[in-house]
């Protein structure tokens, strides 16, 4: 039913060949990928990133989470020396002035770790 | 027989990619298969001279070909960001090079586009990363890239959201396809920056393809009114944003809905214009099949590539190299050679909607249209001397309406499983639209290239244009208004689907049989 010439058998052969040396160097190019250092972000952007931790973070660090102003970074500190460390992140909403809106601001940025 | 060799050595190439997807293999490493294909490779060589061994050892050796081809494809390699999601909470920089023309959403919500992530931070740790994301930019300070730019980004990084709507689509499925496993959205208030470009050769000839057809986009929203500035837009650079719901869903109900998508039909006609230009202007026969090569590829890639346009292209293109060889090809050894060079680039292609569409409609109308010519008694000879009038005409009319028969047989199974709609009305709504088709697309081809160098020229060929557009509209929005113009059904199961092209193919193969005999005798 599907018979192939002399010649159309060579190309076959050919191409299959090829096509198989060039899969396995994909493969190789896959499983051995390049290795190399990471993209070093700008200090300011990645320093914008890292989290704080309510537990242990002074006034300074405190201020730098969105909508935290000195008033607020001060009641965070009052609360924790009066009541002991946070054991929940959204215990950070008793704090006065701390509400649902901003705590889903700063929720990402803030650890007790 | 020997227009099918091709055909049939793509259809087991895609057996091996859908063994390989649906896991049949996954108790055998990449490796193994490599080593089974060097051995089987040997055999080929060995019985090359008998011809059924051949056959066998070719098949196996094409399905594993298609089996390991999906694996690699679809590997996902450690520093793929993928991995990195456990360790990737809360908001991330992300680093990479944008992939992909970025969109901007209907309403204007949001922009997106895919990354290629080169690396990823949350602050106190880099990570030197690979692989697509998907990237939605809400933020609308952060907009404005374009392809190829190096960015940095700030947002959160997660998994798709995987749902499956009635119409079998799943999204999170539908990305994985495309190879990406990972979402990142850049909220309102983040911030985003271009650091750079790629300055790769074909990254720049992409991005220099993609400003062309900004300036057509805008050459046409200057001239044509909404909506047909849209659909103009549409029709000859692929880009269907601007098009209202409701005009996008009158042509879906009638079946018309691949006149608002780029696909070989219209490829075909730029074909056929670019062959007639290049032949008036007296181009060596080498000269002209290489431009049409470029052109194409050029085209498909400005259009963004989809399958139908990548289809059409290379089937365009190998007809072209076929012409300076001054060999013929029959026409499913072509639908099966340009199928095998897509499923080689990307297998993934094989579960792309546009590919298996636009596959099934060639092959509906290369393989099931001549049982309709031969049931209406036309006969494959096009209009002979001696034809009356009223046989002429009536094989004026009855070619196209064969072809409509074939492709409403062919494509009905699909259009119910993907769309939930059967629309019977596409067989007479196909022989309305294309010639204005037509028409649109030589006042729109004449428009964007003559109406630089004029404004009156603009003007002239912009106003015909939009008159066959507005004839286009006022076909379609009758022909909806037919009876029975669409049904909406439940989508059929996958056996259901199997089980119909089983008897469509028996009846088309028994037809085949049968006129082969005719001809014997």
């Amino acid at each position: 039913m599907f018979k192939f010439t002399k010649e159309e058998k060579i190309v076959l052969i050919f191409l299959l060949g090829c096509l198989f040396i060039g899969l396995a160097g994909f493969y190789y190019k896959k499983v051995n990928p390049p290795v190399g250092p990471a993209i070093e972000f700008n200090k300011k952007k990645a320093e914008s990133l890292k989290k704080i931790n309510i537990n242990e973070a002074g006034w300074s660090d405190l201020v730098e989470l969105d909508r935290i102003g000195p008033v607020l970074a001060e009641r965070i500190i009052d609360y924790r020396a009066k009541y002991g460390p946070f054991e929940k992140k959204e215990s950070l909403k008793n704090v006065k002035g701390i509400g649902d809106k901003t705590y889903e601001k700063i929720k990402g940025r803030i650890t007790l770790e | 027989m020997r227009n099918f060799h091709l055909l049939f050595i793509a259809i087991v190439f895609i057996c091996g990619i859908l063994a390989a997807a649906y896991s049949v293999f996954a108790f055998l490493s990449t490796t193994f298969l490599f080593c089974v294909a060097i051995a089987l490779f040997a055999f080929l060589v060995l019985y090359r001279k008998k011809d059924v061994p051949f056959l066998i050892f070719l098949c196996i050796l094409v399905f594993l070909a298609g089996s390991i081809r999906y694996n690699i494809f679809n590997r996902i390699d450690k520093p793929n960001i993928k991995n990195f999601l456990p360790f990737l909470r809360d908001e991330v920089l992300l680093y990479g090079k944008v992939a992909s023309d970025p969109e901007e959403s209907p309403a204007g919500k949001k922009e997106n586009f895919v990354l290629e992530a080169a690396s990823a931070g949350d602050g106190s740790r880099n990570y030197r990363t690979s692989g697509f994301v998907f990237v939605n930019v809400y933020d609308k300070n952060s907009r404005g890239f374009k392809y190829g730019d190096m960015v940095t980004l700030r947002g959160i990084l997660r998994q798709p959201f995987s749902y499956r709507s009635k119409q079998n689509f799943d999204y999170r499925k539908y990305l994985e396809n495309k190879r990406i496993y990972s979402t990142f959205n850049v909220k309102q208030g983040s911030f985003s920056e271009k650091v750079g470009e790629d300055e790769g050769f074909v990254t720049r000839g992409i991005r220099g393809l993609y400003s062309i057809r900004e300036r057509l986009e805008r050459h046409i929203n200057e001239y044509l009114k909404a909506p047909y500035d849209a659909m103009l837009t549409a029709i000859l650079i692929g880009k269907r944003k601007g098009i209202p719901g409701g005009l996008k869903e009158l042509f879906a109900k009638t079946g018309t809905l691949h006149i608002l998508a780029i696909s070989g039909l219209h490829v075909g006609i730029i074909y056929f214009a670019l062959r007639v230009i290049l032949k008036i202007l007296g181009l060596p026969r080498g000269v002209a099949a290489v431009l049409t090569v470029v052109f194409l590829m050029c085209f498909a890639v400005l259009t963004g590539a989809r399958a139908s346009i990548l289809r059409a292209a290379t089937m365009f293109s190998i007809l072209a190299f076929g012409e300076i060889l001054k060999r013929k090809t029959g026409s499913f050894n072509l639908l099966g050679l340009s199928g095998l060079i897509i499923l080689m680039i990307n297998p993934n292609q094989v579960f792309n909607t546009g590919f298996i569409l636009s596959y099934m409609a060639l092959l509906s109308i290369l393989g099931i249209s001549p049982l309709f010519y031969r049931i209406f008694r036309l006969g494959n000879n096009a209009s002979g001397k001696n034809d009356t009038v009223g046989k002429r005409i009536r094989r004026y009319l009855l070619r196209p309406i064969s072809v409509s028969l074939a492709i409403f047989v062919g494509l009905t199974p699909l259009s119910a499983y993907y769309f939930g709609l059967i629309t019977p009305v596409v067989i007479l709504a196909n022989l309305a639209v294309i010639p204005l088709l037509f028409l649109v697309m030589a006042s729109g081809i004449l428009f964007v290239s003559l109406g630089f160098l004029s404004r009156f020229l603009a003007l002239a060929f912009s106003q015909s244009a939009e008159i066959f557009l507005v004839g286009l509209v006022k076909s379609v929005e009758f022909l909806e208004k037919v009876p029975f113009a669409y049904f909406k059904v439940k989508p059929p199961t996958i056996p259901a689907l199997l089980a119909y092209y089983g008897v469509v193919f028996a009846i088309v193969a028994a037809s085949y049989i049968y006129a082969m005999g005719e001809r014997d005798i």
